[in-house]
């Protein structure tokens, strides 16, 4: 009897010991939505957000951009100093093992990462990477096993930001030599995650690197490549994925009253551009008459779901703090119709024969407005219709992406739909004359602005360069180059039982000092 | 019949160098190039589009990139591609199958919707059946394929969560996912198809039973079903296979709509996004695989007619 | 009463002169016409098209709003609205209106793409079937290229060459639906080409175009209609996925096509904005397809009797 009882008791507390164990150690599968997956190399992700996303969770960097501020915090780099203008000096965590149990390196034969590792990384980059901007790097060399010098061709205080250096991601050569062509579907890296099926178009799992310097709460990660923003939402809602990257702005509103959250860093920024050499662009008075005819407040909300946007009155987006300068740039704003016609007519634009059209010497103040796709089409068909109501024949030309670039490079388009994601480079790629015919697509050419830029690309000092890139920014929006119209954040829309996620910027971190990311039960 | 299909292979090969001929210089009248998108897009940075443009040769004049091409595709190197730097061949390789097992499975679905239905109206021609039979045709025709499949995907998928969103499923891991992925994608193209081929059928076999042979048979005392499906059936079937093959050949060819909304990994998608970035050694690739798909339907089709209607010769 | 007995008896006291031509030809006519007629769906057929004709003629007198005008502070107004019986979409503008003007552009575009295709792919499959040989070889490789060729490549190069107006948007798709007419006229003539009656048309006399566009083509006109009108769809569907990559009709222009794309976006939130015009094109494919059926019954002499 008693035994009977006591066996009972046994086999009931090893049932409940089960049953919790398979609680705690259930498994935390995280899936991702993603619009394509093609090409892993960690040096040749050409901008691809999802690409960089998954190479980033098998690799590490140096530095990782803190999900706060976006400036550097350590990761393979645990402290790094300005020896001087050209010079700076990175010092390396120990111990830290490159990944094992794959092709590169068989189970328990994985070795250090060293210093020689990140200067192979930085030559490799420089050889192979197209999006990354590194040729501020002279060189880099291995001090000791943990110290890195890197020397640069001129004083490079964007050094570490997004992307520059803190992009490259750290391999070891034996990857490339074995690899060969398979390193862009099956990398390997130092990172907290490894990859084991990566298939283009369809889906990337990686599962926990046991060995990893952190202990990251997820046991796998999936990116599963959903291409319609429609289909994508819908997966999500019926639980199938739990976060959805760059999904579509218009669901916003839905999703959070739904209980989803909106996580995203970073986005783009999104304008009025002008061929200032083109007429009548040509002439400032039209363009800051054209500008002081529309009512920029009202616009913009019409077209974006206003919790995921914010008004722009500069290029520079609150993402970059160093040139952020709302307050320094509202006063160059304005809506003023009649102020805005008055300009017109004194550069020679008015109702001389009373058709309802301005005009000046017989021809009427007609132009295209050259777009191409998506929301653009939606802002340049509000202010399209706002210029006709006023007179000016302001058409929409939606081109496809192709003759668009074609023609705006040309010095085709007169006003066309600016934007741009780049962050800290943004400035100095879009209005730098030396740019013009590449990314300088406005053909604006103004020497006070290009000593601007040139000296801020090689200010160190935080707060001078920036003070520089204000003074420069304000010069471009007072010139009336741009009609800077919003700035659109990122929707990235993550379920409510995902904790601790943060969007990625540069990379995708899951598990940092700052965030480790699980899911709740 | 072994002569015609040797006279045709051999004339196809004129007719796909042609396509391809076409292609390159189509696409080098049409401005942009996609490094310069690349540029615009913000993929690549200033310093390093000049070396992209020299390294894929884009500066250098058409025809010197036609022969690099032809000679290239003729050593069986199919190129990788240039925005993505991704090997063409086994983006092609593992595509191919996906966009074929759609495609057929699109086809068969409507065939079996659209014959016993064209049967049906056209033996109740104007009854009710009928005309429930041309609704439901008409709708199927109109209705745009992203919504009738964004409509299923929020029906199945997530009111009811019996059918997977997205992706191909593996026969490996079971015949239920194999199947279950394959429904609602084949159910979205096959509708449209279903429409066309249901009223082809109807309106060839209310021709064809009216001929005379049709009218000896049942005068001969047949029985009626031994009419319809050995005599008036087969002569009927010759405008509906030649549509069903004219659109299978296009199907082939991916769609891209349907791949994009049920996440098929397919050749559509890969053409049309290679077209946007004028990535041209996938768009050189990916025409070159669809019109041999096309080619190929094309003949079979012409061989099937033979068989179908005794009296069709081709010389 | 055979279609042999009847051919014979209308030639009953007339020879292959003009006289008897003309007696024949006046019955053809206005016996296919009575025909028509008397089939009631044609005749619904034609009223519905007549309806969204006189839509596009009259659109300024007819449409309750500006389809043009934006409304951005009431967007998204349910069917029902006052003021708007069919909703208004996300600029504020009323869908009613829209799709009485946009019944200008998708009703040409419609109507002259498979116009153009069904009259250029007929005589091309008609030559190609009846002649065959070195011709036939020719026009079927012609097929195999123009559907072979990625449409897109074809749209992107003409639009960029030729600038994207609505008219090349008409030009491409004509170009790329051609194939299927001549197929299928084709895949009739070789069937046809060896019955009985097609020979003894050739022992009378007959010349070859007086074959093959008197005797042969009316016997092609059942699939011919029911394709035709099932293109339409497919026209207007086009113009849609081409104004998706930027290629055809231009912003705020309202069209059929383009209001689905622009509607696809929010599909959830606004449904109004893709139903509405989904079933306006169902609604001409519908009564193309009675017109369709009239015809096929007016002319085709099997069908008659």
């Amino acid at each position: 009897m008693k035994m009977n009882r006591f066996v009972s008791l046994l086999a009931v507390v090893l049932l409940t010991l089960c049953v919790a164990g398979a609680g705690v150690f259930a498994e935390q599968v995280l899936k991702i939505s993603v619009g394509d997956l093609e090409n892993v190399d960690p040096m040749d992700l050409g901008g691809r957000n999802s690409d960089v996303s998954v190479a980033s969770l098998v690799c590490d960097n140096l530095v990782f951009l803190g999900k706060d501020d976006f400036l550097p915090k350590p990761e393979l780099a645990i402290s790094w100093e300005a020896v001087d203008d050209y010079t700076w000096i990175f010092h390396l965590r120990e111990g830290v093992m490159f990944q094992d149990g794959n092709a590169v390196f068989a189970e328990g034969e994985a070795r250090e990462l060293t210093a020689d590792d990140v200067v192979y990384s930085i030559q490799r980059a420089k050889e192979v990477a197209v999006y990354l901007v590194l040729s501020e790097i002279e060189s880099a060399t291995a001090l000791d096993r943990y110290t890195v010098e890197v020397k640069t061709s001129q004083p490079a205080p964007f050094l570490l930001d997004v992307h520059h250096l803190a992009s490259v991601m750290i391999i070891p050569h034996e990857a490339v030599e074995v690899l060969g062509d398979d390193l862009k579907i099956s990398p390997v890296g130092s990172g907290p995650f490894e990859l084991q099926t990566f298939i283009p178009g369809e889906r990337a799992v990686l599962t926990k690197n046991e060995d990893y310097w952190l202990e990251p709460n997820l046991d796998e990660v999936q990116f599963i490549v959903i291409p319609d923003p429609a289909a994508s939402i819908i997966a999500l809602e019926a639980g199938e994925v739990d976060i959805v990257a760059y999904g579509p702005a218009d669901e916003g509103p839905r999703l959070l009253d739904a209980g989803f959250s909106v996580a995203g860093r970073g986005g783009s920024y999104r304008g009025v551009g002008f061929n200032v050499t083109q007429p009548p662009f040509d002439d400032y008075r039209v363009r800051r008459g054209i500008s002081l005819l529309l009512d920029v407040d009202s616009i913009w909300p019409a077209v974006i779901p206003a919790d995921f946007g914010e008004r722009a009155y500069g290029q520079v987006p609150p993402w970059v703090p160093m040139g952020y300068d709302p307050e320094g740039l509202m006063d160059l704003d304005g809506y003023d119709e009649t102020a805005g016609l008055n300009l017109l007519a004194d550069a020679g634009w008015t109702d001389s024969d009373g058709d309802g059209w301005l005009d000046k010497d017989g021809e009427k103040l007609s132009f295209e407005m050259k777009c191409f796709g998506g929301a653009q089409v939606r802002v340049f068909t509000i202010i399209a219709t706002l210029l006709q109501q006023v007179g000016i024949e302001a058409t929409v030309l939606q081109q496809e992406v192709g003759v668009w670039v074609d023609d705006l490079l040309a010095g085709n388009t007169g006003m066309f739909f600016d934007f741009s994601y780049a962050g800290t480079t943004g400035l100095y790629s879009m209005f730098h004359s030396s740019l013009i015919t590449q990314s300088n697509t406005h053909f604006y050419s103004n020497p006070t602005v290009d000593t601007l830029l040139d000296e801020a690309n090689t200010t160190v000092n935080y707060e001078a360069r920036s003070t520089l890139w204000k003074a420069a920014q304000r010069l471009i929006v007072k010139d009336q180059a741009i009609i800077p119209l919003y700035f659109e954040v990122v929707t990235t829309y993550v379920a409510p039982y995902v904790k601790d996620f943060v969007s990625e910027w540069g990379t995708l971190e899951l598990v940092s000092s700052e965030n480790n990311v699980y899911i709740e039960e | 019949m072994l002569t015609y299909l040797v006279r045709r292979i051999l004339i196809a090969i004129p007719v796909l160098l042609g396509i391809t001929f076409i292609t390159f210089a189509l696409l080098h009248l049409t401005p942009g190039d996609p490094v310069r998108i690349m540029l615009a897009t913000e993929q690549v940075t200033p310093e390093v589009a000049e070396r992209l443009t020299e390294f894929y040769s884009l500066d250098k004049p058409w025809y010197v990139q036609y022969a690099k091409y032809l000679g290239n595709l003729l050593r069986g190197n199919l190129g990788v591609s240039i925005t993505s730097r991704s090997d063409i061949a086994s983006s092609i390789a593992q595509r191919l199958p996906n966009t074929i097992l759609l495609a057929f499975s699109s086809m068969l679905l409507a065939l079996v919707i659209a014959i016993p239905a064209g049967i049906v109206s056209a033996t109740h021609r104007n009854s009710l059946l009928d005309y429930t039979s041309l609704t439901a045709a008409m709708i199927g025709v109109s209705m745009p394929s992203f919504w009738l499949g964004l409509l299923l995907l929020l029906q199945f998928g997530l009111a009811w969560k019996i059918l997977p969103i997205w992706g191909v499923g593996r026969l490996s891991n079971g015949l239920w996912d194999f199947i279950s992925h394959l429904i609602l994608p084949s159910l979205t193209m096959g509708v449209g198809l279903a429409a066309l081929l249901t009223r082809l059928t109807r309106a060839s076999m209310l021709e064809v039973l009216t001929q005379d042979y049709v009218r000896t048979a049942r005068a001969k005392g047949l029985r009626e079903r031994l009419v319809l499906y050995r005599h008036a059936l087969r002569n009927a079937m010759i405008p509906v296979i030649t549509a069903a093959g004219l659109q299978l050949g296009y199907l082939l060819g991916g769609a891209v709509i349907v791949e994009s909304i049920f996440s098929w990994p397919g050749l559509g998608r890969l053409t049309i996004q290679a077209i946007q970035k004028r990535d041209l050694p996938v768009i050189q690739v990916s025409t070159l695989i669809f019109a041999v798909c096309f080619v190929i339907v094309t003949l079979l089709v012409d061989v099937l007619y033979t068989f179908i209607d005794p009296r069709i010769r081709y010389d | 009463m055979t279609r042999f007995g009847r051919r014979r008896r209308q030639s009953e006291g007339a020879g292959p002169s003009g006289d008897g031509d003309a007696v024949r030809r006046v019955s053809h006519r206005r016996r296919a016409f009575r025909t028509f007629l008397r089939h009631r769906l044609a005749l619904l057929g034609t009223l519905m098209l007549l309806s969204f004709v006189v839509c596009a003629v009259f659109a300024d007198h007819i449409a309750p709003h500006d389809p043009l005008e934006l409304n951005l502070l009431s967007p998204f107004q349910k069917p029902g609205s006052p003021g708007h019986l069919l909703g208004t979409d996300n600029f504020g503008r009323d869908i009613l209106s829209r799709l009485i003007y946009g019944s200008r552009i998708s009703l040409t575009v419609g109507l002259v793409v498979v116009g153009i295709a069904a009259v250029l792919g007929t005589t091309l499959g008609l030559l190609s079937g009846y002649f065959g040989g070195v011709i036939d070889i020719l026009v079927m490789r012609l097929v195999e290229i123009f559907a072979a060729f990625p449409f897109l490549i074809l749209a992107v190069a003409v639009m960029a060459v030729l600038g994207p107006s609505i008219y090349n948007v008409m030009l491409v798709l004509g170009l790329v639906n051609w194939p299927i007419y001549a197929r299928l006229v084709r895949s009739r003539v070789l069937t046809l080409r060896e019955t009985p009656f097609v020979e003894a048309a050739r022992a009378v006399g007959c010349s070859n175009a007086r074959i093959m566009f008197v005797h042969i083509l009316p016997n092609c006109t059942s699939s011919l209609t029911v394709t035709a009108a099932m293109s339409i769809a497919g026209a207007i569907l086009a113009t849609a996925a081409l104004g998706f990559l930027g290629l055809g009709v231009q912003p705020p222009t309202p069209e059929w096509g383009m209001m689905l794309n622009e509607g696809k976006d929010f599909l959830r939130r606004a449904p109004q904005m893709i139903t509405y015009p989904g079933v306006a094109i169902m609604l001409i494919v519908l009564s193309l397809n009675f017109i369709g059926d009239g015809l096929r019954d007016a002319l085709d002499p099997h069908l008659r009797g």
